[in-house]
């Protein structure tokens, strides 16, 4: 018999019994059952109840070994008594009773019990992550995360991607987030940077004469970290293809994902086929070019029925330029003071001065519509009826308002959206929502450096090709370049890629190249 | 451009073809597949928040003889402006 195991301490089942094996692993739990001694015994696989009788010479051994040392136990496999079984385990049918007990090694007081999932401080969790690892939840984790590489690979495999690796020690990038340098040995004041992204080789793959790119990459950007983003390092599934239309791209991403959630996880996909929202409806529409679309509540612009407006704050913005958004939630007239009030607080966290709303209500289903809230008294009938029909709003619904600023007023009332939709319970986590942002202007203005910089890539191709960048004013130009969010987190950024040197002489010179 | 991009810049003179990509982060997908609401727990020794590695000590000092085989000098910050270092 192999000196540590004959089983897994997953694999036993009742068909079993009678055998005789050898398992080896950690002790998960112990208990003292008058006198019987009862190790849950774990390794990678699985859990099994082993029973250490009193009249064995080891009887002591086991009473003194703390949790989490490693044991090997020799024995034979016994069908548990039907009052003992346990349907949640694997193993639940059966035990195995000790005949040799060895301890391979000790463990000391643990920090944290790994047996259970409590929370523990992350500082804590980290410094002793061979340890956090053991909990159930972050094993079945990291094995997720090895079967998204596996069915990663696989999948573009089989669509005739293939599979690169590209240099970690590389050249300081001039655009793009903050660099990790390398000081070279051999050339003083010189330096190595980690990549931030292969982006240039997997270009030059392409101009090599490859056809399809992928390589899982490992990316390192200096940058802080958030709750979607660790700071330093992390992987990409990165890819680039020739002769390919954007269409194309879209087509063989989305096969990717839903193949990746449909196998991997129990979510539903909401479309296949993704959305694709321009970047400026997006950012009118939601208040962010990463929206979450699992939910409604879009914003409805409603300037124009505010021009002759006595609400002072709707009537100065819409005189000065600025705009009037609002959001209609369903049902949430009959919600307590409370909710209104919670939500504006919200609103004021982020830098809001309030948050109007109106609640539309009827005595009676349909009996007439009233409307109430601390604004209504300066509407006119007119600007009302114009409202509740432009919101096409009903009894029990109401109306969120944010105004001011264009782009300042998308991003505060796309906040309270994510708010309100967190706060009524809007948001179905059973669901992937995907979608692809398109349309990305090609450049933006640095109102700091009075100057227009690219708004991503710079190698991206220009929607109209020369004659845009020729003819157009360059902030109106957009560009092939596109983002895949889903449920509000961005996944990627991506682009067709300019190929044309004198398309990108001319794009630098906008961005003020020389 | 031509010194910002040399590689690319030579590259484009000599017949590229027209392409585009993409570069979905696999951390993310990983996070949204395990439902899980931070990126920490989808990797297996992540940096904490202050980007620091406190199981291996990273970021640390290193030897004064590596320091100077790569012709480095450092110059600290003012008192209290560097962070702590973990080893």
């Amino acid at each position: 018999m192999h000196p540590y195991r004959s089983h897994t301490c997953g694999a036993l089942r009742s068909q079993d019994v009678g055998k005789e094996v050898r398992l080896s692993g950690w002790v998960h739990r112990k208990r003292d059952h008058g006198g019987v001694i009862f190790i849950d015994l774990r390794d990678h696989y699985g859990i099994t109840q082993v029973v250490i009788n009193p009249d064995r010479e080891f009887f002591s051994e086991g009473e003194r070994v703390r949790v989490e040392s490693v044991v090997t136990v020799t024995g034979s496999v016994v069908a548990r008594t039907p009052d003992t079984v346990n349907p949640s385990m694997d193993t639940g049918e059966i035990e195995l009773v000790a005949e040799a007990f060895s301890i391979e090694s000790f463990c000391d007081q643990m920090p944290f019990p790994v047996n259970q999932d409590l929370e523990y401080p992350e500082d804590l969790r980290l410094r002793y992550r061979f340890l956090d690892l053991r909990r159930e939840q972050m094993h079945r984790n990291i094995l997720l995360r090895s079967k998204t590489a596996q069915l990663t690979r696989q999948h573009l495999t089989e669509r005739g991607f293939i599979e690169y690796h590209t240099p970690i020690l590389t050249s300081s990038s001039p655009e793009g987030a903050r660099d990790y340098l390398v000081p070279s040995r051999l050339y003083p004041g010189n330096f190595y940077a980690l990549p931030q992204a292969p982006q240039q080789f997997k270009q030059l793959l392409m101009i090599g004469g490859f056809d399809k790119y992928f390589q899982i990459s490992p990316c390192f950007r200096d940058e802080d970290s958030r709750a979607d983003r660790s700071p330093g390092e992390f992987y990409q599934i990165d890819m680039e293809m020739s002769f390919i239309k954007q269409d194309d791209l879209f087509h063989e991403l989305e096969m990717l994902m839903v193949r990746l959630f449909k196998e991997l996880s129990n979510k539903t996909i909401v479309a296949e086929t993704f959305p694709r929202i321009p970047y400026r409806e997006a950012m009118e529409k939601y208040g962010s070019d990463k929206p979450d679309i699992r939910f409604g509540l879009e914003m409805v612009e409603c300037t124009d029925l505010f021009d002759e407006c006595e609400l002072k704050v709707f009537r100065n913005q819409v005189d000065s330029g600025g705009v009037v958004k609002v959001i209609k939630v369903e049902g949430a007239a009959a919600q307590p003071r409370k909710f209104f009030d919670d939500a504006e607080a919200f609103a004021k966290s982020e830098g809001a001065k309030g948050l109007a709303w109106i609640a539309l209500r009827s005595d009676t289903p349909e009996g007439p519509v009233e409307l109430r809230g601390p604004i209504v008294k300066f509407l006119s009938e007119t600007e009302k009826q114009a409202l509740v029909q432009r919101m096409d709003a009903k009894a029990g619904d109401c109306l969120f308002f944010g105004a001011g600023n264009r782009t300042e007023t998308n991003a505060l009332l796309g906040k309270v959206r994510i708010y309100l939709g967190n706060a009524l319970n809007l948001i179905d986590k059973s669901l992937a929502a995907f979608c692809w942002i398109v349309d990305f202007p090609m450049f933006e203005w640095n109102e700091e450096e009075k100057k227009i910089d690219f708004s991503h890539n710079p190698f991206s191709m220009p929607q109209g090709g020369l004659e845009a960048l020729e003819t157009q004013d360059p902030l109106d130009v957009l560009a092939f370049q596109y983002d895949i969010v889903c449920n509000g987190i961005e996944l990627s950024s991506g682009a067709i890629r300019n190929h044309q040197i004198d398309i990108m002489l001319r794009a630098f010179q906008i961005a003020g190249y020389d | 451009m031509r010194s910002k991009f040399p590689a690319l810049w030579n590259a484009f003179h000599f017949g590229a073809p027209p392409h585009g990509g993409i570069a979905p982060g696999f951390d993310r997908i990983v996070m949204l597949l395990a439902d899980e609401p931070n990126i920490r727990e989808v990797i297996a020794f992540p940096l904490n928040q202050r980007a620091q590695d406190l199981m291996m000590g990273a970021p640390s000092k290193v030897s004064p003889k590596q320091l100077e085989e790569l012709h480095l000098q450092i110059k600290y910050p003012p008192q209290g402006e560097g962070k702590e270092s973990t080893g």
